[in-house]
Formats: C-alpha cells, sequence, structure tokens
C-alpha cells in the first residue's frame, strides 16, 4: 500500500515538474557530450604540439572546459534578461511575446496586484510599499543579471588563464587580466555568442506574428488572427 | 505549530533552489579555476 502511495507520489512529482526535469536532463547529457568530446579536441591538440594528454577529470576541471561552457552561459541569460526588460517597453504587432499596443511601461498597482492591490495569498513583499516591494518587483530580472555577469566573469578568468598557458607553451609573454578582457580574442568568443541569441529572440518574436504552435503557450492560437499582439486569449 | 507544507509546495521550493545551487555551484567552481589559475 504504501508502495502504490510512493509511486503515486513521483508520478505526480515527475508530471508536475516534466518542463524543469526535462530540461534539466538533456542540459546534463549535453554537457556530458561536451565534455567527452572537448576533452578529446584537447589531448590531439595536445598530441599534436608534443605535449602530454591529460586525464578526464582534469579537463573538466580545467579553464579551458570551464571556459567553452561559461561564454555560451553569459550570453543565455543576457538574452532572457534583455528580453524581459525589452518586452516591458518595446512592443511588436502581432506577436504574441509582446505586451498588446498601447500597454508599455511598469504599469499600474492595481494591473500588477501589489500594496493595497494585493491578494491574500500574494507574496509578502508584493504587499509591503517601499525597497522590499522594489526588490520583488525587479527579483527576476536581478537574479539573472547576477547570473548574466557571474558567468562573463567566469568566462573571462577562465579564458584568461587558457590563454596564458598557451602563452608559456609557445614561450610567449602572459598577459593581465584586464588585457585579456580587452583583447581581440574575449570580444570574440563574446560577441560571437551574443550576436545568436539577438538572432534567435528577435525572430522569434517576428516569426510569431504568422506561424503557430497548436497548445504552445510560445505562441497565439491557431485560429488567432495575425493582428492579435499579446497572449489574450 | 505550523501546519505542514502541502507536497506541491515542497516540490517547487526544491526545484527553485536545486537550478540556483547548481547555476551558482558551477559559476563559483569555474571562476575559482579561472583565478587559480587551473589545472591545466
Amino acid at each position: 500500500m504504501a508502495g502504490t502511495e510512493r509511486a503515486g507520489r513521483v508520478r505526480r512529482f515527475a508530471s508536475e515538474n516534466s518542463l524543469s526535469l526535462f530540461f534539466l536532463a538533456i542540459f546534463l547529457a549535453a554537457l556530458v557530450g561536451q565534455a567527452i568530446a572537448g576533452h578529446k579536441l584537447y589531448n590531439q591538440e595536445q598530441l599534436a604540439h608534443d605535449a602530454e594528454p591529460i586525464g578526464f577529470w582534469a579537463y573538466v576541471t580545467s579553464s579551458n572546459f570551464g571556459n567553452a561552457v561559461m561564454e555560451n552561459w553569459q550570453s543565455e541569460y543576457l538574452q532572457f534578461l534583455l528580453f524581459m526588460l525589452a518586452t516591458v517597453w518595446l512592443l511588436q504587432r502581432g506577436s504574441p511575446e509582446s505586451k498588446p499596443i498601447g500597454e508599455e511601461g511598469a504599469e499600474s498597482d492595481r494591473k500588477q496586484r501589489v500594496g493595497g492591490w494585493a491578494g491574500p495569498e500574494a507574496p509578502q513583499w508584493a504587499r509591503v510599499r517601499g525597497i522590499r516591494n522594489w526588490v520583488y518587483s525587479n527579483s527576476l530580472l536581478v537574479v539573472m543579471a547576477v547570473i548574466f555577469l557571474g558567468s562573463w566573469f567566469a568566462q573571462s578568468v577562465t579564458g584568461w588563464t587558457d590563454f596564458n598557458s598557451e602563452q608559456r607553451a609557445h614561450g610567449k609573454a602572459t598577459v593581465s587580466w584586464l588585457s585579456y578582457v580587452g583583447s581581440a580574442r574575449f570580444w570574440e568568443s563574446t560577441l560571437q555568442n551574443w550576436q545568436s541569441e539577438f538572432l534567435a529572440v528577435g525572430s522569434f518574436a517576428v516569426l510569431a506574428i504568422y506561424l503557430r504552435q497548436r497548445g504552445s503557450p510560445e505562441s497565439k492560437p491557431v485560429g488567432a488572427p495575425h493582428k492579435t499582439t499579446g497572449t489574450e486569449r | 505549530m505550523n501546519a505542514p507544507l502541502p507536497g506541491y509546495v515542497r516540490d517547487m521550493r526544491l526545484m527553485f533552489f536545486t537550478w540556483i545551487a547548481l547555476i551558482t555551484a558551477s559559476i563559483v567552481f569555474f571562476s575559482i579555476v579561472g583565478l587559480t589559475h587551473g589545472w591545466d
């Protein structure tokens, strides 16, 4: 009996959290795949330079691997935080990703259900006024920005270390962290990630004017007119 | 004494803190790897 109850709880947990569990699983699978392929590539390059190959654990705890992971992370978080911030004020007529025309801005307390307009189940910091209300009103953006800046910093220091170890291997002078963050190498790897994120977000907002995915909250309903802006149904 | 939290509330908190912990630990780890010149 207890076993059946437990199985029911696990099924409910898996179903109610399936979106994040799915992405967690494919994230980990892709990361492991990247580590395996990256390790092989790294050792091919070591052998080509008459250097010793390194073990798998040494590779996944290296600046070379960390740099490859972090440069992609920072751009993803930048993409989401910019999209979230831009859609407060900017519009795209016909897009489900845009707010309806005329509703740009931070919106009224009544619409946002804060302060006196907060319901009985509203989060505590939505009910109060002042700094706590401001912090909670922007908490998603703040956390995304901290993750973006943190992973960008991690990209910079791992890239710096990786660059300096290459310099040493070639008998050349090492550089300071500040020189590295001003280097073409750092900005090329940063901007090649940014451009693809900005393209994907911008094109997605526009493609969804005329195209649909039945059942997805990211799309307008299939029968919604092309001119419908926002997700009102 | 507070009433025990419903299961779904515990689950939502678990998911939230799992993702936050995963991201924070990775960023801190690779920052330290880079700053200490790693094991390259």
